[in-house]
């Protein structure tokens, strides 16, 4: 075939027409129409009002609108000149510092590539739920590196975006921060390893070695001037010189927490102590000792916040941030305020007005200017920043829409401008103007996923729940996008249960009760302002549908012609009943998770009466409890349950032990797994498969563990064997 | 009207298929509102949903149609889409001119799937060509009545035209699907008409490259 001739402009637009298709997705408008439902406009600009749209203005009216715009700017730039010049004269923070370290590239490196997990998909729950970001760094290139929602993101000067997540790599699903690189790329680190990815490979990896303790939680790492590495855990700070880890002398009783480095290359880290958190000052280490900062040597005292127990000083509230400026200077956002120390003296800064202001990060620029913003808890007030140049603090507007989301964001300068982090999403401003960067569209709604319902490989449905009560959601997810379900009476409160039912029902049980769906249509069977929350429903095979629900005891919904008749089954043993279970001999049993100690939380009811049951052997320790977290009846007759044993009520003095126990033939057989197990679930070739730490599979009477360090709390198995979960993101894994 | 539901899954957990989740109800429009276009737009702009549920029936089946035809398959296509109506429901408000709502929604597709494009790479649905199948007579005949000859030649020119970059497939599919004048063009692109016919003129010689290669 010749190229030349075949290319002719009614071959094309034949390509052209067969590709594009002639069958329009017969749900997509409907997709679309739901989520546009959710989405709020914004604002029209301030300009937009002072000037019409161009058809309507007389053309002399838009040469006046010209001629005093111009005249406008002019006596803008003639201020600037006349009065900018000395404003900038009379602080420090427009002084341009040099890189004053030259690192040497002689590190010995342990590159790394990545290995696909083998989990199938990640849907992108951010589409009905919060884009929040757990960390973000900038390298010396400007490329912005944001960790959260189960990827990491890459965001280019230009704005472009690109993610990995776990099927890229269980190193993305797992990780718990950033910190740039001199090197390129971004090091990324979790509790056994920091990866130092460079948009292709790992182009570095070190493994962090495990205390005798057996656990190792790395609270923050970061690359130092020379290139060395540090990372803070518990009652410890370690240094990687490229060959080997050194443990620095600690000798403090808090443990280190956020990493900074001045501009002599002092090593500075917040201090905290768990359980709390409680903050209790700032250290800096020159080599040879420490130098801590507390509120009995920093005389600063903000109004205090809710986690300060000290009195209010804020530097004794926890540190969330460490910044370094050109001029010597330091910079820490804690919980209860903005401080800096020049060397010498301690200040406080209140670009946000006086009153609590917890700030939860503070960047700043090659050009000294400071960037900082508040930002509390899920579903508190919207994030704001500040900026801090040669004019002075100033509080900028923040991104249009941010106004409906509460929680985290953070900052990061980002050449001539900032990327801010938030809950709707990551902005980036330019000159006074933000543009959003990812994801393309804002999220609907704050929320996580808090159940799942796999229908197919291809389509799951997911309940959500929300920091504050609402909006939540049942949400299906197929052909690549998530939509909300509308219908007129759809749940619209946290959901932590969702099962099909009889018949096709689908029912939905949390905090608003106990609904279900039939033919369309949502019915509430339990009103939750009645009869309080529901924990978990499980149809049964005769029909009724089991309900735990809380403090009102284990609940039997049975069909009775077209409506449903309910029964409540008195005499539970335990306070809560927040799982439940029907095994096929018909025996109900009902698991409590719910704060009390003393007693075992796993009871049956045989149709008569009520039982205590023992998986361990025996009664909990006195003091103590065994709490039950998951039940599964598995087609083979057997009983799985997930609990917790603990010895005694302060997790500080015994930690939990964590176990799966079966129950077959009237025997109870214990495996302990090292971490709760959050979901069970039976596949239909017969193994037991369970969420927590990974992906957990019974099968030939061992577990095995999958993707460890991949926290996840949801799973469920379609009829067809494909398996979904959610953690960071609602994944199929087979 | 908005179409209502979807397609029932085969199989459900439990007995019996679930019923389609419902999304948007049928919305009645209100008497009158099928006026001049910036009139909708106007609505639109005021926070109107019905008459931007309107706007968006009357332009959904063009822009997917656009959006495929650039990425080349129905997960992405759906996904621009999406995210591009959703964009300008939210950004309407700062619209200026509602005259220019087409170009203005166009430049948004073209720039959603830009971005489904970079998030292509990712994904784990990876779209197989019908030929690709092992049995791509009964696949192609089903979706594809051409000749096979000619049909096997345009397999050709869209792999040829799946190697260019996203610029150029956008004005190729705005001039040849879409039939826009290079005005228009212009105008959704927000670039110089003189720009979009050298653009044009471009892509039309980069996708007569990628055709050559794949020929050899």
């Amino acid at each position: 075939m010749n190229a030349q001739s075949t290319l002719t402009d009614a071959t094309l637009e034949a390509m052209l027409a067969r590709r594009a298709g002639d069958a329009l997705p017969v749900d997509l408008a409907e997709a679309i129409g739901a989520a546009v439902a959710q989405t709020p406009q914004a604002r029209r600009p301030l300009w937009m009002l002072l000037w019409p749209s161009a058809r309507r203005t007389h053309p002399v009216l838009r040469l006046a609108w010209i001629i005093a715009l111009i005249g406008l700017l002019l006596a803008v730039a003639v201020s600037v000149v006349l009065v900018g010049s000395e404003l900038f004269r009379r602080t420090g923070y427009l002084t341009v510092v040099p890189p004053s370290v030259v690192v040497p590239d002689t590190l010995v490196r342990h590159p790394a590539p990545l290995e696909p997990s083998g989990v199938v998909g990640a849907t992108g729950r951010r589409m009905f739920s919060l884009a929040s970001t757990s960390a973000l760094a900038v390298g010396p290139d400007g490329v912005a590196w944001a960790l959260g929602s189960g990827r990491l993101l890459r965001i280019d000067a230009d704005g472009a975006v690109r993610d990995w997540t776990l099927v890229d790599d269980p190193a993305f699903g797992r990780a718990q921060g950033l910190a740039p690189s001199r090197f390129g790329g971004v090091w990324m680190f979790d509790s056994t390893a920091l990866r130092r990815f460079d948009g292709s490979t790992f182009a570095d990896v070190v493994e962090i070695p495990t205390p005798a303790s057996g656990t190792t939680y790395v609270a923050d790492a970061f690359e130092g001037p020379d290139g060395q590495l540090w990372v803070t855990l518990e009652q410890a700070v370690r240094r990687w010189d490229g060959s080997s880890w050194t443990d620095i002398p600690w000798t403090f009783d808090a443990s280190p927490g956020e990493i900074g480095f001045d501009a002599r290359g002092r090593l500075w880290v917040g201090l905290y102590e768990y359980p709390g958190p409680y903050g209790l000052g700032v250290a800096v280490y020159d080599e040879t000792a420490w130098t801590e900062y507390a509120p009995d040597n920093v005389p600063i005292h903000g109004q205090g916040s809710y986690d300060d127990p000290n009195g209010g000083a804020v530097v004794s509230n926890v540190t969330r941030s460490i910044a370094s400026a050109p001029d010597g200077s330091m910079w820490f956002g804690t919980d209860g305020g903005l401080v800096r120390f020049d060397g010498t003296t301690w200040m406080e800064e209140q670009p946000f007005g006086a009153g609590s202001t917890p700030v939860s990060s503070v960047s700043i620029g090659s050009d000294g200017t400071v960037w900082a913003v508040v930002s509390g808890c899920q579903g508190c007030t919207p994030p704001r920043i500040a900026r801090l140049d040669g004019g002075g603090w100033q509080l900028l507007d923040p991104p249009s829409g941010i106004e409906d989301y509460g929680g985290w964001a953070l900052v990061a300068a980002t050449g001539d401008g900032v990327t801010l982090a938030a809950d709707a999403g990551t902005y980036r401003l330019s000159g006074e103007r933000w543009s959003r960067i990812w994801p393309a569209a804002p999220p609907t709604g704050p929320g996580w996923v808090s159940a799942l319902a796999a229908v197919s490989a291809d389509e799951v449905l997911a309940g959500s729940g929300s920091y504050d009560g609402g909006p939540a959601a049942v949400w299906r997810y197929r052909g690549g996008a998530w939509q909300r379900d509308t219908s007129v009476g759809a749940p619209d409160e946290s959901i932590r249960s969702l099962v099909f039912g009889p018949g096709g029902s689908l029912w939905a049980g949390g905090e608003g009760g106990l609904q279900v769906r039939r033919e369309g249509t949502w019915t509430s069977l339990i009103d939750a302002s009645a009869g309080g929350p529901v924990w978990q429903v499980v149809p049964a095979a005769d029909g009724t549908v089991w309900v735990a629900a809380g403090e009102e005891g284990l609940i039997a919904i049975r069909p009775d012609g077209p409506t449903w008749r309910r029964e409540e089954i008195g005499g539970s043993p335990l306070k809560n009943v927040e799982s439940v279970a029907v095994t096929s001999d018909g025996t109900i049993w009902a698991g409590s998770n719910g704060g009390w100690f003393g007693i075992a939380g796993l009871a049956r009811f045989d149709g008569q009466a009520w039982h205590l049951e023992y998986p361990l052997g025996g009664p909990p320790p006195e003091g103590g409890s065994v709490r039950i977290t998951v039940l599964l009846a598995a087609s083979d007759g057997s009983l799985w349950v997930a609990g917790e044993e603990w010895a005694s009520a302060s997790a500080t003095e015994a930690a939990p032990r964590f176990f799966v126990a079966r129950l077959r033939e009237g025997a109870w057989t214990v495996h302990d797994v090292g971490w709760p197990m959050s979901a069970l679930a039976e596949h239909p070739d017969g193994t037991i498969l369970g969420v927590g730490d990974g992906i957990w599979t019974f099968d030939d009477g061992r577990w095995t563990q999958e993707l460890k360090g991949v926290y996840l709390d949801q799973l469920s198995v379609a009829p067809d064997g494909a398996v979904w979960v959610a953690g960071p993101d609602v994944y199929r894994v087979r | 009207m908005l179409r209502r539901g979807g397609t029932l899954p085969a199989t459900s957990p439990v007995g019996a298929a679930p019923e389609a989740i419902g999304g948007l109800a049928a919305t009645a429009l209100a008497p009158g509102l099928l006026g001049a276009p910036v009139a909708l737009v106007e609505r639109a702009q005021a926070g109107e949903r019905a008459a931007f549920e309107l706007l968006l029936e009357q332009r959904l089946e063009r822009a997917f149609r656009t959006a495929r035809a650039i990425l080349g398959n129905e997960a992405d296509a759906r996904d621009a889409t999406q995210e591009a109506f959703l964009h300008a429901w939210r950004d309407l408000p700062r619209l200026r001119d509602p005259e220019r709502f087409d170009a203005w929604l166009g430049r948004i597709l073209v720039n959603s799937c830009r971005e489904a494009l970079r998030g292509r790479r990712r994904r784990f649905v990876r779209e197989i060509a019908a030929s690709d199948l092992g049995d791509p007579v009964g696949a192609v005949a089903a979706r594809d009545p051409l000749p096979d000859e000619r049909s096997a030649a345009l397999d050709v020119l869209e792999r040829a035209f799946g190697e260019l970059s996203l610029g150029e497939r956008s004005i190729l599919v705005l001039h040849h699907l879409e039939h826009r004048t290079l005005t228009e063009i212009a105008a959704t692109l927000a670039i110089p008409t003189g720009t979009a016919k050298s653009r044009l003129h471009a892509a039309r010689h980069a996708l007569e490259k990628a055709l050559e290669a794949e020929l050899r």
